[in-house]
């Protein structure tokens, strides 16, 4: 097992002052058949209260909120991961890994390329590393060109995006073509960000792939949360108001920090 | 009883003073209408009510179980009783409600049931709605107005008080409240429904609350009072729909949520009245599952039925479908209100050709129904008796029993032609009349 330890800052700068802002925030990793997660901090200001859920998948979320006025808001984990060299994951499968989901739902683009696609593989684990170099080939990684709204058939046209974009075609692909596949959301050694990939269900367990690097998931990869796409796996969202009963357009600006090193 | 149809007219200017409006948006904007009050009740005898009340509480028990069995276990799925992909698809199935036991176990703690007369005397079950059905409110208020134009009329006929609605209401809220206060959730003065939202917080002696008055502290949610007081929260009737309940969990740009009262709701904090996910049961397209339910479930004949109904994704009904169009009503399983209702004896050549196409193309899309040969009920249409299609949502409360509240909201077409009744369609209401012998 290999010991790495991570470090995860974000920083919300407002350009107005906010009051009552109720927020709810995917931190945490959790321990499971790969990876073991122990040492953990967590740091959330401004707060006045805070408490911890799990929600369906078993992620915890905390919750919490500041009324006063504020015009940051930032948080911080740091913790160390003992991860497996392997990317199988156990765990059972849901059913909705089956199904199309709001951003993953294919178009023409998609059925064109499944349609064209001859993959010469047999079993779901085979097939689904075929769409993964299938994707890898024709997609360019290019940043800007698509946001978190991009759906995968957006991204497909466009023929570029960057790794939500990656994993949203692939999940596509997969569960058009019969394999339960769900999004991932966690850290990639070497990566100043978070990073998106997918796991796939090969039959009676989990396997991690990236597409935005073709490759299966190795010891560098740190899950975070899972779902059916980005829209599950928000890390943080909040909602807020200005003081007083005029209008005021809020503009916000954002600093993430990811940094996972060996130990 | 003449001397409430004689007061007809007054009734509905009391009705009118009183708010009982119903708001509809039309290309964006609001406009609030009389929902029509026709003075000639529904009648239904002791026994007919005996067979409805059976089959009613035998149908929501089944579809309680149901949404428990959905959101834990998965048997029926498992079983092939109900396939897969009709819950997982369904826009109704939340996921973000898997794995959550609601307080005492009951998803639909109030249900509304549409069923229909046929001429021959049977009844048959339209439609269930297990997410926030409206319309209780109405019948209860027009019944203490006829009890004004004419208490004599109570005298002589034997029709079981309605007036209990409040206090079976109440009992559900109390039975699944887990500490605090009672709230009723509205989003506001412009729904559809706001004079009910109201009538049955005072009616209820909840709190009746706008969405900013609620928020959640440490998983718990609590109601501030115009004081500026904090009161905990035990059970919340919401009166908004699943998407728009709480901006952190579903749409994000929902204005009328109360953010993170899901985390409350998961940490079993406080009860949510009916639990949200429900919309996976009431699908059109699941209703066609309804009796073999009340068989897997309760190992019961079912006593109620449904209307004769056909799967257009198999294969041998979607054949009967098409050969058959033109005499039966399609249906949009997303829709409700009476929208996406279409029948098949109003179509041009060209539009059932189309529509066959449409089947064809989307299977899982919609349901087809036989058309029932409603029984007419009488209504006053400018001083003279006339007849019209009406349909019948009963109540069905599910507390520490389940409770069919003896009366229910009658509502009619006022267009002659017109099978389609909705108070959104422009229809109007009666009283429902329950004789106790």
């Amino acid at each position: 097992m290999r010991k790495l330890h991570f470090t995860h800052c974000k920083k919300l700068q407002f350009d107005t002052p906010v009051v009552s802002h109720s927020f709810s925030l995917r931190l945490v990793p959790t321990t499971d058949s790969r990876q073991i997660i122990c040492d953990l901090k967590k740091e959330v200001t401004p707060a006045e209260h805070l408490a911890d859920v799990t929600d369906e998948w078993g992620t915890t979320m905390c919750i919490g909120d500041c009324y006063a006025e504020h015009d940051t808001f930032s948080y911080s984990v740091s913790g160390i991961a003992w991860v497996k060299d392997t990317p199988y994951i156990e765990g059972p499968l849901h059913p909705i890994y089956r199904y199309a989901s709001e951003l993953t739902r294919p178009g023409e683009c998609i059925e064109q390329m499944y349609a064209q696609a001859e993959l010469c593989a047999e079993t779901p684990q085979e097939r689904a590393e075929a769409w993964m170099h299938l994707i890898h080939r024709t997609m360019a990684y290019e940043k800007g060109v698509t946001d978190i709204h991009t759906t995968a058939e957006e991204a497909a046209a466009a023929g570029k995006g960057v790794c939500q974009d990656y994993a949203h075609l692939m999940l596509s692909l997969c569960r058009r073509d019969g394999i339960p596949a769900r999004y991932v959301v966690g850290y990639l050694y070497g990566e100043g960000e978070t990073h998106a990939w997918v796991e796939i269900f090969d039959g009676s367990r989990w396997c991690g792939l990236d597409p935005t690097h073709d490759c299966r998931i190795d010891s560098g990869y740190i899950s975070l949360t899972n779902g059916r796409d980005y829209n599950d796996c928000i890390l943080d969202k909040g909602f807020f108001r200005t003081p007083g009963y005029e209008i005021h357009k809020v503009t916000q600006t954002q600093q993430v920090r990811v940094v996972v090193e060996d130990m | 009883m003449k001397d409430i149809i004689a007061h007809g007219d007054n009734i509905n200017v009391l009705l009118a003073r009183y708010g009982v409006k119903f708001g509809i948006y039309k290309n964006g904007t609001f406009h609030e209408q009389l929902f029509p009050f026709d003075p000639i009740p529904r009648v239904i005898t002791a026994e007919d009510f005996d067979y409805l009340e059976r089959g009613l509480k035998q149908r929501v028990d089944a579809l309680n179980l149901f949404l428990a069995d959905v959101y834990n276990q998965k048997n029926i799925i498992r079983d092939g009783i109900v396939p897969e992909d009709f819950v997982f698809s369904s826009s109704g199935y939340l996921p973000e409600c898997e794995g959550i036991t609601p307080p005492a176990g009951i998803y639909s703690h109030i249900s509304g049931i549409d069923l229909v007369q046929a001429k021959d005397g049977t009844w048959y079950v339209l439609e269930d709605n297990l997410r926030i059905p409206s319309g209780a409110s109405y019948p209860l208020i027009a019944r203490d107005l006829e009890r004004k134009a004419s208490p004599l009329a109570f005298r002589e006929y034997p029709v079981r008080d309605n007036r209990d609605y409040a206090s079976l209401l109440k009992e559900t809220m109390d039975n699944v409240n887990l500490g605090g206060i009672n709230v009723i959730l509205t989003p506001g003065r412009y729904n559809a429904a706001f004079f009910e939202h109201s009538y049955l917080a005072e009616k209820t002696d909840s709190v009746l609350a706008m969405p900013n008055d609620l928020f959640v502290q440490d998983c718990k949610l609590y109601y501030r009072d115009d004081h500026g007081k904090k009161q905990r929260v035990g059970a919340v009737y919401r009166r908004q729909s699943d998407e728009f309940l709480d901006p952190c969990t579903f749409r994000a740009d929902s204005l009328i949520g109360v953010p993170n009262l899901m985390a409350a709701y998961r940490a079993g904090n406080v009860a949510i009245i009916n639990a949200p996910g429900n919309g996976v049961a009431d699908d059109k397209g699941i209703y066609y599952f309804v009796p073999k339910m009340i068989r897997y479930y309760l190992n019961e004949e079912p006593i109620l039925h449904n209307a004769p109904t056909y799967l257009p994704m198999y294969e041998e009904d979607r054949n009967f479908v098409l050969e058959n169009l033109e005499r039966l009503v399609v249906k949009d399983v997303a829709e409700a209100g009476g929208y996406g209702v279409v029948f098949g004896n109003k179509m041009s050549e060209q539009e059932l050709a189309d529509w066959k196409a449409l089947i064809q193309r989307e299977p899982r899309r919609f349901i087809a129904q036989e058309v029932i040969d409603f029984r007419d009920l009488e209504i006053i249409d400018e001083g003279k008796r006339v007849m019209r299609k009406a349909d019948l949502r009963a109540f069905v409360l599910s507390g520490a029993e389940t409770r069919v509240w003896a009366s229910g909201l009658t509502r009619f077409s006022r267009n002659p032609d017109s099978f389609i009744v909705n108070s959104s369609q422009g229809g109007g209401f009666k009283d429902t009349w329950v004789l106790s012998r």
